[in-house]
């Protein structure tokens, strides 16, 4: 019916529609990628441009980061936060998360809602109610009258409010990912692990905590990023003495007009961001940060 | 020695007794509570009420890891982070056995399943037969008292599972473990076991050598499970000794002896389709049916055919190439001997 087409022919003709099929492609590709460089691209590569221009061109706001022992011990404090942060998280989310991937029923329900709940509230709803329950006439210091001891210490604008909020904001990204990788466990390997001699603190050790490891890795990772950049949290509950990056950029910005400085301190925080993932894809691969 | 009796909503009143040594397979279809009796045995499940012994010894209430019970999943449940070494080990190292014994040891048995070179390997290097022979041998390096296994072979294609079951009966000779088998697939029940249990809706129907299952199945289901059957309905008379009348099909000869305390009793009455043979002239077979020629199937070593005698459905397989006597549509007479035939009381 065809008839003989040439060989050239047909090359051809698969040629044209791969570059046809190759441009609709792009064509829906083309929104994103407008997006992600005008919003994205553009504005970094500005920040970039103003840290090492703004005033002048030099490298002079990056020596000051370094050198300066103010804006060193934001450093030190924001990545010290960080990881005081995510120990507590992984430390108060593993028991839960193993709770709600071995568990079934109702129990595991019930927690997984209430992780999913307080995951879905905005960060500052909860930071604002850690203002009400830890402040003056909130229930700790109701708590502390009704059993006379006294007036309560100062807990808000602390380093324990600070802390605690960041802990909670961000637990429910460690227990997610730590369920996650938990929920994968095959019960098998915990049962041929019980048929084969081990006791539960042994099947524990030995099978269910080596691979639940991905998920620490995973919960742990997702924790230490946002921590490093973390603002509202810090600003509202915390002091100024535990100031960390982002509220150094705020401050240069709003109260200094530093525009320049701030860059460069944004910038640092990018590529300290970037290093951790950096070494996260080395070793395990960014692709499976999400499952 | 072991003797059972669980009794939960999957399975109930089965007691059974494994002789040390024995192979014994637990055969049914799937919910039918074979699995539920091995984990039961294996300590996963605990049953209601009644008792698990081993050796005259209470394992009722002892959890698994207290039994000395091996178990083999059907998907290998190998620890995926760790060696094949340190897999077949793990059971040694649980026990606390000392290092130079283990390493001995997890030779031996790494031998004995023909695994020694893969010993560094990750399981998931390996194929699935070799993760099944990881398994065995992680399973028995710690000479438990009992293997159990869960559809060991089910997920392996026909050729491999065929060269498996040839390998766990040579392993069970060697080492001479009591096994016992959880499968569907009764070719594999029938090859393998000394003994056979099959289950349905969770009650055990009947516990027997693999040919006794195969020829004197003690209910109609025993029967139909495994291998190929005709089953007829019929009533035993209770005048003429081996007389049975079949429901449609008139009246047959049957072995006197069977028939006996049967007489006037309803009956299924069973017969094996390669029990079926084409009458020629003169042949001298008591019992006879004009069979019509349905569906032929021929496998080459053998044929089976499908046909219709009297609104009942009969299969006749035949070994060897097909006959020129059997085409599509032809009517056929097949007869079969006194004694070919098996009785079992109809409730």
């Amino acid at each position: 019916m065809a008839g003989e087409l040439s060989g050239a022919a047909l090359r051809r003709e698969t040629a044209v529609r791969g570059a046809s099929r190759h441009a609709t492609a792009w064509l829906l590709l083309a929104p994103s990628c407008l997006a992600l460089v005008l919003l994205f691209v553009v504005p970094i590569a500005y920040v970039l441009l103003l840290s090492v221009t703004d005033p002048r061109l030099s490298v002079a706001h990056y020596q000051r980061i370094f050198t300066v022992p103010v804006y060193t011990r934001v450093m030190v404090n924001t990545f010290v936060t960080s990881l005081i942060v995510t120990a507590l998280c992984l430390v108060i989310g593993y028991p839960l998360a193993y709770v709600m991937a071995r568990r079934a029923g109702w129990v595991s329900t019930l927690l997984l809602t209430v992780v999913a709940m307080s995951f879905w509230t905005g960060f500052l709803v909860r930071t604002y109610a850690w203002l009400v329950i830890l402040g003056s006439k909130g229930p700790v210091a109701a708590a502390y009258g009704a059993l006379g001891l006294g007036p309560a210490p100062q807990l808000l604008f602390s380093t324990f409010s600070s802390t605690l909020g960041m802990t909670h904001i961000l637990l429910p990204y460690m227990v997610l990912a730590l369920y996650a990788a938990m929920k994968k466990i095959d019960a098998n390997h915990l049962k041929a692990a019980a048929s084969l001699g081990a006791r539960p603190a042994a099947a524990f050790r030995e099978v269910f905590l080596p691979l639940s490891l991905p998920g620490v890795v995973n919960g742990s990772l997702l924790v230490f990023v946002t921590c490093l950049g973390f603002f509202v949290t810090p600003v509202l509950l915390g002091t100024p003495r535990d100031m960390m990056i982002s509220q150094l950029i705020n401050q240069q910005i709003e109260e200094l007009l530093a525009f320049g400085f701030a860059s460069a301190v944004a910038v640092v925080l990018l590529i300290a961001t970037c290093a951790v993932l950096a070494i996260y894809n080395h070793y395990a691969g960014l692709d499976r940060l999400w499952g | 020695m072991k003797s059972y009796d669980g009794r939960v909503n999957a399975v109930d009143g089965i007691s059974l007794d494994i002789a040390k040594g024995e192979f014994v397979t637990l055969l049914g279809p799937s919910g039918s509570g074979k699995t539920t009796t091995l984990m039961m045995i294996a300590g996963f499940e605990e049953p209601t009420r009644g008792v698990i012994e081993l050796d005259g010894e209470d394992l009722t209430r002892r959890k698994p890891y207290e039994r000395n019970i091996g178990v083999v999943f059907q998907n290998y449940a190998l620890f995926p982070h760790m060696t094949v070494e340190r897999n077949v080990a793990f059971p040694l190292r649980m026990r606390a056995f000392p290092r130079a014994q283990q390493a001995e040891r997890v030779r031996e048995i790494l031998d004995l399943v023909g695994l020694r070179r893969f010993a560094g390997k990750q399981p998931r290097e390996l194929s699935g037969g070799q993760q099944q022979r990881v398994a065995l041998a992680r399973g028995l390096v710690f000479n438990p008292d009992v293997l159990l296994l869960d559809e060991p072979l089910g997920a392996l294609d026909k050729n491999l599972r065929e060269q498996m079951q040839v390998e766990l009966k040579r392993i069970h000779r060697e080492v001479g473990i009591t096994m016992v088998y959880v499968t569907h697939d009764q070719t594999e029940a029938m090859t393998m076991s000394d003994r056979i249990a099959v289950f349905s809706h969770g009650t055990l129907e009947q516990a027997a050598p693999p040919l006794e299952v195969y020829h004197r199945p003690r209910t109609r289901f025993v029967g139909e499970f495994i291998g190929d059957s005709n089953f007829f309905t019929g009533r035993v008379d209770s005048a003429a000794p081996g007389r049975v009348e079949l429901d449609g099909l008139g009246t047959i000869q049957a072995d006197a002896d069977a028939c006996q305390h049967l007489a006037g009793a309803p009956a299924d009455v069973l017969l094996r389709p390669e029990r079926l043979q084409l009458v020629r002239d003169g042949a001298t077979l008591p019992n006879r049916l004009a069979v019509k020629i349905g569906v032929i199937v021929n496998y080459g070593d053998s044929v089976l055919i499908i046909g219709d005698s009297g609104g009942h459905s009969v299969r006749i397989r035949i070994a060897g190439a097909q006959p020129d006597a059997v085409r599509e549509g032809a009517t056929v007479t097949v007869g079969w001997k006194v004694g070919d035939e098996h009785l079992i009381a109809r409730s």
